[in-house]
């Protein structure tokens, strides 16, 4: 059985996708529901397992909601790359500004940005997790930084890039 | 004054939180339906598992129905017909779609009943769309999707296994009692136990 902390992580995991604390709640009350069925007997598999099936409930219930997604969910674009992991380590923005930043953020951008900076999760261990590769994490970690400091630019939000 | 992103996103997320109400909901979902394990333990721990687990269980039940909170003084009857019109409204995705009640038994094979009719709802089959996991009160549930007889509605149907120590006294189909009747949300929910299941019925 999860402790109240393993619960807390998994809701944060789906408020990082939802975006919304009901429906937050609702996707780790059904994955629960599924997971008591079947579940893995070790807690940190549980976890796991209870963080894939809220994953493609979200992504299931994304599709049913937007009939036509502009959100692409195959993540296929593996880019050979040679970028730096820490890439998003030197990025700097005010304590007001996160909501501006989180708004313009696709669902699976803030699912990156849980796991990197919550989770603390290194490309491999995001790249297990979303049945993905390394290199395709690190493009779209090089991406999620060119977005932000465009948004910057942009001046709409004052965010700001770190030593370069 | 600028902070690193990273720590910015942790206390963002850590500033969103289940609340005591809902963890103490989670810890019941997980307690009654708490996995059963067979032939890996001896005969002793499996007595000292199964007697923590029923503490628990007893406890975490104690709490979640004698503490004062949002609840207290609701009837049975009343907080199911919430929870079920609640479902109904977010209309969640079906985990699988089916014309046939054959097909939603074939389904649901992880529930610890076998779905079944009503003779209230006769026809089922004619409407039929699908039907997706879900709990009544934290025990593990039925739900079944089906559009009303003039095709311009999709009604819910919930149903499982009746449990009298979590649900209570309910209205029994084949001692001659009526359904109970509860309008919340803007809905109809009928209740009523039948064949040993217990059936709500939003439309």
């Amino acid at each position: 059985m999860l402790d109240q902390k393993a619960l807390q992580r998994l809701y944060r995991y789906g408020f990082s996708l939802t975006r919304d604390e009901d429906a937050a709640y609702d996707l780790l009350q059904d994955a629960l529901e599924i997971s008591l069925r079947k579940a893995p007997d070790n807690t940190a598999a549980v976890m796991r397992y209870i963080q894939r099936i809220m994953r493609n409930r979200f992504i299931d219930q994304y599709r049913h909601d937007h009939r036509h997604p502009t959100v692409s969910f195959n993540d296929n674009d593996n880019q050979p790359v040679n970028i730096d992991p820490q890439v998003l380590e030197d990025i700097v923005i005010a304590e007001h500004e996160v909501e501006s930043i989180m708004t313009m953020l696709e669902p699976l951008e803030h699912e990156l940005l849980f796991f990197w900076a919550v989770e603390g999760y290194t490309a491999q261990e995001i790249a297990d997790r979303i049945d993905s590769t390394r290199g395709t994490v690190l493009s779209r970690i090089h991406r999620l930084r060119q977005k932000i400091l465009r948004y910057q630019a942009s001046g709409e939000v004052g965010v700001k890039g770190g030593a370069e | 004054m600028g902070r690193p992103l990273k720590q910015v996103i942790r206390e963002h997320s850590e500033q969103h939180a289940l609340s005591t109400d809902q963890l103490e909901r989670l810890e019941a979902l997980m307690a009654v339906n708490k996995p059963r394990r067979a032939g890996r333990y001896n005969r002793m721990s499996s007595l000292i598992s199964w007697s923590a687990a029923a503490v628990i269980a007893s406890l975490l039940a104690v709490i979640v129905l004698f503490q004062p909170g949002p609840f207290e003084d609701i009837p049975m009857t009343e907080r199911i017909a919430l929870e079920v019109a609640h479902n109904h409204i977010k209309l969640k995705p079906l985990d699988m779609e089916t014309d046939s009640m054959d097909g939603i038994r074939r389904y649901f094979t992880d529930l610890e009943f076998v779905p079944a009719e009503s003779s209230l709802l006769a026809n089922v089959d004619r409407g039929l769309l699908g039907g997706r996991y879900c709990s009544i009160q934290s025990v593990p549930a039925a739900q079944l999707r089906i559009t009303s007889p003039d095709g311009n509605h999709l009604q819910t149907l919930y149903q499982t296994e009746y449990r009298k120590d979590v649900f209570g006294m309910l209205p029994v189909l084949e001692n001659g009692d009526a359904p109970v009747t509860i309008n919340v949300k803007g809905i109809t929910v009928r209740i009523w136990v039948e064949k040993g299941l217990l059936f709500a019925h939003v439309s």
